[in-house]
């Protein structure tokens, strides 16, 4: 099930809300096993098995881990539990159908099989409340990869992770409390802005996209082709972070605490700045998982380059067994040992430095993101030569370029805006200003009232309109 | 008042939700003119291979509480607000809707001429054959508004081309101007085709080629809904469509080869109960494979029997009921209904003039024809 469906808006979400708030306490990671299976299997009837079958042996192995300790049957059984989801998704990555989210669910029951073995979180006894943890609806298909320890205290009802939840008693998940009112509704405010970026702004670059994408690079300007990748990579920026704002919402509004996945990551004036703030939760879980255990940067030089080479090229075979993707991957792994080279001898800081490393960070994206765009090697070659030329023999109809761009200007523009710190840093300075008052606050809850209906409603308006609606991140 | 956006939303969600429930269930939508979606019946199989929940979710599209108010709200926003020039590909321009169409599909065109070719090969190697390109509304439209368009010189050079020898050409888009076509729909109106009428009579060599429209009795039926104003889902008011009758259609019976039955030229009874969704359907009934038109009275008046065989698309249905003036029968072929391998089973074409209308859109996407 999509989240961005009338099906989801409007009838599993207040579904979800009224079972999982009345429900007592006891039964709530029930009904939210429940309901995440449903979500699920609404879309994958049938692999809806395979992720439950893959929870059930990682569940066994782990208590089969922990009882057998350090001898060979233990390893043995550790090793099971990190090699069984990892073939699994090898080998559906190479299959011609791909189980929706298995990319994510696969990390998520993996890195909690690694944590318990490191004793970074205890062994959970409770096979609902492990199945309850790697379904759970809100990240199930498209992240935030979290991990065990972000939300166990909440499935455990041991405590609240941010105190979202009620403090009618310990871990209590009751709703009515004000605090929780406060949390829950900042949580469908973060939601609709996820939602509000995923349609009002990711599909409608898309339709851009696809109207580019149908048009013979031979008719296509420079100018159009400028224009096309940039809407490339704002499409893959809001449909993923709108998505994972989406996640991160219904998460707090359920009561648990999402680690961010996205930081205004077009801002990045180089390669490691803007993996820090584009993904976060997969370049964290490579570098927990992958690069800290290779070794890291505390070996020799060579190994380090090898160990980059490593995580970028699993990075990149993670999205897709497709050569575009293995290349995005290691020209990361390039740019970010030649960065690191290039280092120290750029010492000097100043408004000029900032300006080229912003541009050459616009280009890297924008190089790298066609490259991801296109699964036809071909295809991405001809989208970056197209930057700078128009090829031999091509028939640019400039009116039909012309109005293509002008078509989508409107967009793009707010597109490129949106993709900044600008409106947040807007909101939150009017916000300050009109905090002094009275008044003013009144003004500023009933102007994000406002924003928030609006929001809904034109969510709404385009998803009962148009049929436009693919989640990029769902094919990984 | 802290948590009221919480309370609005709520409001909202809820509120859609249980409208849902309670309203009554529209069958068709008539500004889509389109039948809506029914509950889907669930089964095993449906269930296991995701068909049942894509139907559903159909359902709730179709029938979700204040459904045309949120079209209109989505078609402003991104008209108004994102200063899109069109929405979900119709724009607007000098009054009138219409469907963005480009560009050119060259091999599109060269099906269609192999198709010209194929056809008179087969079946009528020795009949007068003509063609004649009916221009869609971007042709008066999109250049002059800034709109991408088909090159419409060059699908003139490669039909002319394509076709020199095989078939002659009449020239009708001299005779047309966007008023002689529906402000919210693709077709032109019938009360305007004199001018087209004449071009066709004089190409056609027929022994009168001036055509007094004006004699015709106008009949007029309020509330069409053109297929753009639906689509468009912005403010467009509704219009009337007129058909044109006379002695000669009153008497004209309509045979459908297809459903083996006779019929009327102006088929009015469509517009009540749902029959049809598109008013454009009383002429003719029609999309239809195969129609024979035939005149009552005795055209020439020597008792030779003068018939045209018009391959045609929807255009042709209300053309064709004023070719009636010239003609003792009129067969209407659709290649979208019907295989072209199969129409000697139901056309003679001995003694018959044989003419190509098709619009500019049809000449264009010739693959929807079937070979």
């Amino acid at each position: 099930m999509l989240f961005s469906s009338i099906t989801f808006l409007y009838f599993f979400l207040p579904l979800t809300i009224l079972l999982y708030y009345g429900a007592p306490d006891r039964a709530k990671n029930f009904v939210l096993f429940v309901l995440s299976v449903l979500f699920y299997a609404w879309g994958e009837p049938v692999y809806v098995l395979l992720m439950l079958a893959e929870i059930v042996a990682a569940y066994g192995l782990t208590i089969a881990m922990q009882r057998l300790g350090e001898s060979l049957a233990g390893r043995a059984c550790y090793a099971l539990s990190v090699l069984l989801p990892f073939a699994l998704l090898f080998y559906f990555k190479f299959s011609p159908f791909l189980p929706i989210g298995i990319s994510f669910y696969t990390f998520q029951i993996v890195s909690y099989c690694i944590d318990v073995r490191r004793g970074h979180v205890a062994l959970q006894k409770s096979l609902l409340k492990l199945a309850t943890y790697v379904t759970l609806f809100p990240q199930l298909v498209a992240g935030p990869i979290v991990r065990y320890a972000d939300v166990a205290a909440v499935i455990d009802g041991t405590g609240d992770s941010d105190g979202a939840v009620g403090k009618e008693g310990k871990g209590s998940q009751g709703f009515l409390k004000s605090d929780t009112c406060v949390s829950f509704e900042r949580g469908a405010v973060r939601f609709l802005v996820g939602l509000g970026k995923k349609v009002l702004i990711a599909n409608v670059l898309g339709e851009f996209v696809a109207e580019v994408s149908a048009l013979p690079h031979t008719q296509r300007g420079i100018l159009l082709s400028w224009g096309y990748a940039a809407a490339i990579c704002l499409q893959l920026y809001f449909d993923f972070s709108g998505y994972s704002d989406m996640a991160i919402g219904l998460g707090r509004m359920l009561g648990f605490s999402f680690p961010e996945n996205f930081n205004y990551p077009f801002i990045a004036k180089s390669v490691s700045e803007f993996w820090r703030r584009w993904h976060m939760t997969l370049g964290g879980w490579f570098r927990d998982y992958v690069y800290i255990p290779l070794g890291g940067n505390r070996c020799g030089k060579l190994r380090w380059i090898l160990n980059v080479l490593v995580v970028w090229m699993f990075t990149g075979l993670w999205h897709g067994a497709e050569w575009n993707f293995v290349l995005w991957g290691l020209s990361f792994a390039v740019l970010l040992v030649a960065e690191k080279a290039v280092k120290g001898l750029v010492r000097q800081r100043n408004m000029l430095t900032d300006v080229l490393r912003h541009g050459y960070m616009i280009l890297v994206i924008l190089g790298t993101f066609v490259l991801f765009h296109n699964t036809q090697l071909s295809g991405a070659w001809q989208d970056l030569t197209g930057l700078w030329r128009v090829p031999a023999g091509a028939q640019v109809d400039v009116v039909l370029n012309g109005y293509l761009l002008k078509n989508r200007l409107g967009i793009l523009v707010i597109g490129i805006i949106g993709a900044t710190p600008l409106p947040k840093k807007l909101w939150c300075g009017f916000c300050d200003r009109v905090s002094q008052t009275g008044a003013g606050r009144l003004a500023a809850v009933w102007l994000e009232c406002a924003f928030s209906v609006a929001l809904l409603l034109l969510c709404t308006a385009y998803l009962i309109d148009g049929s436009f609606n693919p989640f990029l991140y769902f094919r990984f | 008042m802290k948590r009221v956006t919480l309370l609005l939303l709520t409001v909202i969600v809820l509120g859609s939700t249980a409208a849902f429930v309670v309203c009554p269930k529209q069958t068709y939508s008539a500004s889509e003119r389109r039948r809506l979606a029914t509950l889907p019946k669930a089964s095993a199989e449906s269930l296991l291979d995701g068909s049942y929940t894509g139907a559903l979710e159909t359902y709730l599209l179709d029938h979700f509480p204040m459904r045309e108010a949120y079209r209109g709200l989505k078609a402003n926003f991104a008209v108004g607000v994102l200063r899109q020039n069109e929405n979900n590909g119709i724009y607007i321009a000098d009054g009138h809707a219409s469907k963005l169409e480009y560009p050119l599909n060259e091999a599109g065109v060269e099906r269609a001429v192999q198709m010209v070719r194929s056809l008179k090969e087969t079946h009528f190697p020795d009949n007068r054959v003509f063609y004649t390109v009916i221009p869609d509304k971007n042709y008066f439209l999109a250049a002059k508004n800034g709109y991408p368009s088909m090159d419409y010189e060059k699908l003139s050079a490669l039909l002319s081309e394509g076709l020199a020898g095989e078939a002659q050409y009449i020239e009708i888009a001299s005779a047309l101007t966007i008023d002689d076509y529906y402000r919210t729909d693709a077709h032109w109106r019938q009360e305007r085709l004199g001018g087209v009428v004449e071009c066709l009579f004089a190409g056609l060599g027929c022994a009168e080629a001036r055509f007094d429209i004006g004699a015709y009795t106008q009949h007029t039926i309020a509330d069409f809904n053109g297929v753009y104003r639906g689509q468009a889902a912005l403010p467009f008011p509704a219009e009337e469509i007129v058909y044109l009758t006379n002695e000669t259609t009153d008497n004209a019976k309509v045979y459908d080869v297809e459903s083996d039955s006779v019929k009327t030229v102006y088929q009015t009874e469509l517009l009540s109960d749902e029959k049809s969704l598109d008013a454009y359907d009383i002429y003719l009934g029609g999309a239809r494979a195969v129609l024979i038109l035939k005149n009552e009275r005795d055209v020439s008046g020597d008792g030779d029997l003068r018939r045209l065989i018009m391959f045609r698309d929807s255009f042709g249905s209300s053309l064709a009921p004023l070719l009636l003036e010239q003609y003792d029968e009129v067969v209407l072929v659709d290649l979208r209904y019907i295989s072209a391998s199969l129409i000697e089973r139901y056309v003679e074409f001995g003694n018959a003039d044989i003419l190509f209308a098709y619009n500019t859109l049809i000449w264009n996407n010739a693959s929807i024809l079937k070979k």
